[in-house]
């Protein structure tokens, strides 16, 4: 009996003992370590990453596809050592033959040990397709991020490119970067029963903005079209065609030449071509210019359309003698309304001394030459104009008719808005947004009226008859400059004898709806008579219909 | 205890197969999404207006010359 007893008590010390065990190391995982199991267990049940999200797209008015937009593409890189020494020839062989490369250049990637090495990147789809199916040992193949531009070197300019880092460069890209990119998102997930995953969900929202441009798909290629034709037709070096609407400073077109394709940027070896001329370029506009001095000196009431003066063909400053174009002579007594229309220097400089220099150069700085006019593109260029600024006579006379006075073009033509909208100066963007319009007027609402009506006879008895549009009254006026040596980089005194030939018009004259800019860098003709006039009619033309303008006039 | 086995082996069984199909219509979803992006590029490419310029030229038409706008007096209007 007492041997019994022994047996089963030793049973029921066995099991206290081995239940103790047991929950002594329950009590150990769940409730001492438990915060280290937990969170192990989390590890192996949810998964989490971060990722970029991915860049906004942009738009421009009336084009309902993007102009720049993502792609995902694939590419192919090898893991050498996961590739045994005898099926190496026959990788060789398969890449050589399917992606078009040397073989070669594929042995060279099979470094010994590696594991990574890129053997081609934006694959199309009939290479990703066969070489995909193939299975080859150590082939592999990722996705990327490529940003694209649909219409390779349309509007390149003005939208830059994003480099490889994905910064955006140049143009729209670089000064909206931080709007259009992508932000780090970060992803939690689930994992389920044999690896497959739930859902992940990010914690914020991480896709860059889209942009929606002021820039009118139709005119800017209505616009780079021309400058085309122009490098065909008159073998221009460069030129940029500017439209803005002038009451409220949006730009509706931006086209540069030489352009670039932003898809194949790392192309190009000189990194000028990546500039923008109407902004980041300053030139000696010439004798469009010629209207911001008599806008000065009418609003000073110093001369009115109809004020009249005898021409001599050249005037002496301070030794130097200052001649028209051609040192012509114009006979009898004119008035400076003549003077827009033919375009006198001497005329310039008479209403020049009219108003005195230092009403001139505050009206200068009025009409924002000496500031940057804030446009939402990077990398504003704002010219010095040491030498003008000395104070010296010469500097102002030879100013009144813009040889002398740098400016960049977008500045030129917001000084040219101001003059179609009444007075005002507006700043120019690209991006729609709150328009800012300055209340106070650079120049009375009466001065602008009076200007335009002279500008309107510079296209009905001038120079530029060529950009008369039937029906329609035009303002405009021609620009023919020197372009000194400085400007072409060769370190020499004086000008050279090749020019910029621009246009400025906005029409209708008395409601503008769209103010223009043409510059050719050095045309093969001799004035902007023939250059910039006439591209000027064919666009402003287009406009008008375009916009449905209905005439001024049967 | 038998019955709650039976429960679990039905519920893992359910969640397979539903992170299957999810996993399934993810890949589809990104199929379908970059085939749309291509689709997308080729639509761009095809309604240019480079695109649109070659296309008329060979269409024979004829050039608008003069565009005729008909006025309309302010404030006239019938009503009948």
């Amino acid at each position: 009996m007492i041997m019994k007893n022994w047996r089963i008590n030793t049973v029921l010390i066995l099991i206290f003992i081995f239940s103790a065990a047991i929950v002594g190391r329950l009590v150990f995982l769940q409730i001492i370590n438990h915060d280290l199991y937990a969170a192990l267990a989390r590890g192996q049940q949810k998964l989490f990453f971060s990722s970029l999200g991915e860049r906004g797209e942009i738009f421009f008015q009336g084009h309902s596809s993007p102009v720049a937009t993502n792609q995902q593409y694939p590419f192919l890189y090898l893991s050498p050592v996961e590739i045994p020494l005898e099926g190496q020839d026959n990788i060789v062989q398969a890449l050589s033959t399917y992606l078009n490369m040397s073989q070669a250049e594929i042995k060279e990637k099979m470094q010994p040990g590696s594991l990574y090495e890129l053997v081609k990147d934006q694959l199309n789809s009939q290479e990703y397709e066969v070489l995909s199916a193939m299975e080859l040992t150590g082939v592999h193949f990722g996705q990327e991020d490529i940003r694209e531009y649909p219409y390779d070197d349309f509007a390149s300019h003005l939208l830059g490119f994003v480099n490889q880092d994905g910064q955006g460069q140049y143009g729209v890209e670089e000064y909206w970067d931080d709007v259009l990119c992508g932000k780090e998102g970060f992803w939690e997930g689930e994992r389920g029963p044999l690896g497959y995953f739930f859902p992940a969900v990010s914690e914020s929202e991480t896709e860059g903005q889209d942009l929606y441009l002021t820039i009118d798909y139709n005119i800017q290629y209505l616009a780079e079209k021309l400058l085309k034709k122009a490098q065909e037709d008159l073998n221009i070096e460069g030129g940029i065609i500017l439209v803005m609407e002038p009451t409220t400073g949006k730009m509706l077109a931006l086209a540069n030449l030489p352009v670039f394709n932003p898809n194949q940027y790392f192309a190009e070896s000189d990194f000028s071509v990546f500039q923008t001329d109407a902004t980041q370029k300053i030139f000696e506009p010439g004798s469009v210019f010629k209207p911001i001095t008599m806008a000065a000196a009418l609003d000073q009431g110093k001369i009115t359309p109809q004020t009249t003066y005898f021409d001599q063909g050249c005037v002496e400053i301070a030794g130097y003698d200052i001649c028209n174009y051609e040192e012509r002579i114009y006979p009898g007594e004119l008035t400076m309304t003549n003077v827009l229309e033919k375009s006198i220097n001497t005329g310039a400089i008479f209403a020049e001394e009219q108003m005195g220099h230092k009403n001139f150069l505050d009206y200068i700085g009025r009409f924002g030459i000496f500031e940057k006019t804030s446009i939402d593109l990077p990398g504003e260029a704002l010219a010095k104009n040491t030498e003008f600024k000395k104070g010296y006579e010469i500097n102002f006379v030879t100013a009144s008719f813009g040889q002398g006075i740098e400016m960049t073009p977008i500045q030129l033509a917001r000084a040219f808005c101001a003059i179609a909208n009444g007075g005002k100066l507006v700043k120019p963007f690209v991006v729609e947004s709150t328009v800012e319009i300055s209340h106070n007027n650079i120049i009375s609402p009466q001065t602008a009226s009076k200007l335009t009506a002279m500008l309107v006879s510079v296209i009905e008895n001038g120079f530029a008859k060529a950009a008369r549009i039937p029906g329609y009254y035009v303002a405009g006026k021609t620009g023919t400059a020197q372009i000194s040596y400085s400007a072409l980089d060769i370190n020499q005194k004086g000008y050279s004898d090749k020019t910029w030939q621009s246009f400025v018009g906005y029409a209708p004259a008395f409601n503008p709806q769209f103010l223009v800019l043409i510059k050719l860098d050095n045309p093969a003709t001799k004035t902007a008579e023939y250059s910039a006039v006439p591209l000027f009619q064919e666009l402003a033309k287009y406009i008008i219909d375009y916009y449905q303008i209905p005439p001024d006039y049967e | 205890m038998f019955f709650l086995l039976i429960f679990y082996i039905f519920q893992v069984n359910q969640v397979t197969k539903a992170s299957f199909a999810i996993s399934n219509y993810e890949k589809q979803m990104t199929e379908l999404s970059q085939e749309s992006k291509s689709l997308e590029m080729s639509f761009s490419d095809l309604s240019s207006l480079a695109s649109v310029e070659t296309l008329v030229s060979t269409l024979n038409y004829e050039k608008v010359n003069k565009v005729h706008y008909i006025q309309m007096l302010e404030g006239t209007a019938l009503a009948k």
